[in-house]
């Protein structure tokens, strides 16, 4: 899939240099320094220490028995999480196929059909954008 | 004014969209939302459109609060997915899509149930176009598995009907609760047009296969006109309870490591529906208002993860989170708005989603329903592991797939946009939503124990993600095929098919075999008894002769008494 599809709206950014981003994206490189995902982490360790504690400063409305217990939405969100990714990563050992196992009559291992996409070819303001980058896809 | 009800503005739009240039029927799909929406604002309260059709009175607009906050939304949709598919120019997608919607609508404010079996049939006719619009061999199989499905459940809403009509002599669509065999049947057909456990791989199956904004128009429409249907027919019935629940819980480990996003989006959509299904079971007037909130928010930020997956299906051609990866870089805009979907679908405060989902969480654990709410709250952990990060975090960060894709069209971006910005608004001012709703009540969503216990909960779920991803332990994104329940009739019957065949046949041919055997051995037996010396060919004596005359003018003479 990737061969014939991806190319076609490569031809924009092929470049692939920071200075082409948008300013918007610019404002999330920080997701590839793993330096700077790092500090992320801490904050997020630091405002969970400190919604842990607000637990035992803050009295908590409950209706359920033990949901007043100190923590008690930290360890079932973190418990639950958890549990949750463990076993599913077991059912895959069960439930997992070749991406062709219901082929022909599953769209699982079958490409996007192209012409289905219908590529901007008649659009507005996008056109002068989509037809630089499909030029040069020559998929069409 | 009865010519002009929403749903049947939607049909004469369709007929018109069949005559009309590529460019007038994308704004024809603009403009029929707004038309719709205001003439359903213009009808009080009450019954109207009423029209005598094969002997019975069928009610085609019923306005009440509970239809209002469904058709409105549903008209909300369809206008915002007019937008995102404003680049369409295939005439089968855009009149489906009319159709489809107007049927939506039209089920919604279905007063009696004949008028509601109609549009039920309707909106699975109209939506099997949408993905076999795909033209694939393999949509086309498919779009053959979710008609079936549709159609069946529209075959047992018409038996249910049937036998409640005999029952009761009424086709009124109002509360009908399980009593009987007609209200089970109905009860089933809701069911698996909302996707209940064991009922549900025609949504995981379908929904992939459609188009990029076939997709983003399927999800918004059948699954919550059954879910309105249930609240309509079946509200505090308690079994739904239970069933709600397990539909929250098992999804997610389906969604868990599912490599297609918009599979994800589609088991996560089935667990979305969970909550809203123990809403009605549990069938308080807060728990209505739960249902009816958490479907009109739903619509909204589900729609517009749709959009952002199938924006990136449309620039990138693959929607597989083993494929891509990075993607910030170069659909920025694409991003945040996925982002701002998957916050406001795993429910974090000033998002839509927590402004919803509460009112059916305080419902349950007021009501006294302590597992079930328990079975929500580790539900929603789930939905921020499969909806809240999978989603943006496999398609725009993660590992760089090295694919630099340009940025959404702009027509898309719009649709995104403004879907985000509902999404925020209402998370925002909940006041908004809530005065739409069914009854009155008072609910304030933030209150400083909501909003820590919902704080706590998301951030410990997210420090989760990064421990299991640092030991290495999340599942990684690996190209496959999980096997759900569908696989006995996908699989295992069409196996078994050729054996029972010639298990049959065979067990046939030897029964025919043993007749004609029989048969051979019986007419030789009786021709012995005429051959010579047989019983038949010896000759009588006149004594046993009149015997046997006075014995049958005897049995005569009895039989004539009797």
């Amino acid at each position: 899939m990737t061969e014939h599809t991806s190319n076609n709206s490569d031809a924009k950014h092929a470049t692939n240099k920071e200075q082409d981003y948008t300013p918007l994206a610019k404002r999330f490189l920080w997701a590839d320094s793993k330096h700077s995902v790092e500090k992320v982490i801490l904050g997020l360790s630091i405002l969970c220490g400190l919604l842990f504690l607000l637990d035992f400063i803050i009295h908590r409305h409950t209706y359920v028995p033990g949901e007043g217990f100190p923590g008690f939405y930290a360890i079932v969100g973190f418990l639950a999480f958890t549990l949750i990714v463990l076993s599913a990563s077991q059912l895959r050992k069960i439930i997992l196929r070749n991406e062709q196992y219901y082929s022909p009559h599953a769209v699982d291992a079958e490409h996007y059909p192209e012409a289905g996409l219908e590529r901007l070819e008649h659009g507005e303001k996008a056109k002068a954008v989509d037809r630089d980058a499909t030029k040069t896809g020559g998929s069409e | 004014m009865n010519l002009l009800a929403p749903p049947f503005l939607y049909m004469y739009a369709a007929v018109l969209c069949t005559l009309l240039s590529s460019k007038h029927r994308a704004i024809l799909l603009l403009v029929v939302p707004v038309l719709g929406l205001l003439s359903l604002l213009s009808y009080s309260t009450g019954n109207h459109v009423v029209l005598a059709m094969l002997g019975f009175e069928l009610t085609f607009v019923r306005i009440d609060k509970l239809a209002l906050v469904f058709s409105i939304i549903f008209s909300i949709a369809a206008f915002l997915s007019g937008i995102y598919a404003w680049h369409v120019r295939d005439k089968i997608q855009q009149v489906a899509t009319l159709v489809y919607a107007g049927a939506a609508i039209g089920g919604v404010l279905a007063g009696d149930l004949i008028t509601l079996f109609l549009y039920w049939e309707a909106t699975a006719v109209a939506s099997v176009f949408l993905i076999w619009a795909r033209r694939t061999d393999a949509s086309y199989a498919t779009g053959m598995r979710y008609l079936i499905i549709q159609v069946l459940s529209g075959v047992l809403l018409l038996a249910g009907l049937l036998l409640h009509y005999n029952d009761t002599g009424s086709i009124a669509f109002e509360h009908l609760g399980l009593v009987s065999l007609g209200t089970w049947l109905i009860f089933i057909g809701f069911g698996i047009k909302c996707a209940f456990p064991l009922l549900h791989n025609w949504l995981q199956d379908s929904y992939p296969a459609a188009t990029v904004t076939g997709t983003v128009i399927l999800s918004a429409f059948t699954t919550k006109m059954a879910v309105y249907a249930l609240a309509r027919g079946y509200a505090g019935t308690e079994i739904l309870i239970y069933i709600g629940a397990v539909m929250t819980l098992f999804p997610i480990f389906f969604a868990e490591i599912e490599n297609d996003l918009r599979r994800v989006l589609a088991y996560s959509l089935n667990n979305q529906l969970g909550f809203m299904v123990v809403g009605v079971g549990i069938g308080t007037e807060l728990a209505l208002n739960g249902t009816a909130a958490h479907a009109f928010c739903h619509i909204l930020y589900k729609s517009l993860l749709f959009m952002s997956v199938g924006a990136v299906l449309y620039r990138t051609g693959t929607s597989k989170a083993s494929e891509l990866g990075g993607l910030y870089k170069t659909m920025p805009v694409t991003m945040v708005c996925c982002l701002i979907g998957a916050a406001s679908i795993s429910a974090f405060p000033l998002f839509s989603g927590f402004i919803s989902k509460s009112l059916i969480l305080d419902a349950s654990a007021k009501n006294g329903y302590y597992i079930v709410w328990f079975a929500l709250v580790v539900a929603s952990a789930g939905v921020l592991s499969h909806s809240g990060i999978k989603i943006p975090y496999f398609t725009f960060f993660a590992h760089d797939s090295g694919k630099r894709p340009a940025e959404a069209p702009i027509h898309m971006r719009i649709a995104m946009i403004i879907t985000a910005f509902l999404c925020v608004f209402i998370g925002v001012f909940p006041g908004v939503l809530y005065a739409l709703l069914p009854y009155q009540v008072e609910y304030k969503p933030y209150t400083t124990s909501h909003v820590l216990a919902q704080m706590q909960l998301l951030c410990f779920a997210l420090l989760a993600f990064v421990f299991l991803m640092r030991k290495g332990l999340h599942p990684p994104e690996v190209r496959g095929v999980n096997l759900d329940s569908d696989w006995i009739y996908r699989k295992l019957a069409p196996g078994l098919l050729p054996s029972i065949v010639t298990a049959v046949g065979s067990s046939v041919t030897s029964a025919q075999d043993s007749i004609k055997s029989t048969a051979v051995t019986l007419t030789r037996r009786l021709s012995g008894f005429a051959r010579p010396g047989g019983v038949l060919s010896i000759s009588w004596g006149v004594n046993s002769m009149v015997l046997m005359v006075t014995v049958m003018m005897l049995l005569v003479l009895v039989f004539n008494f009797i």
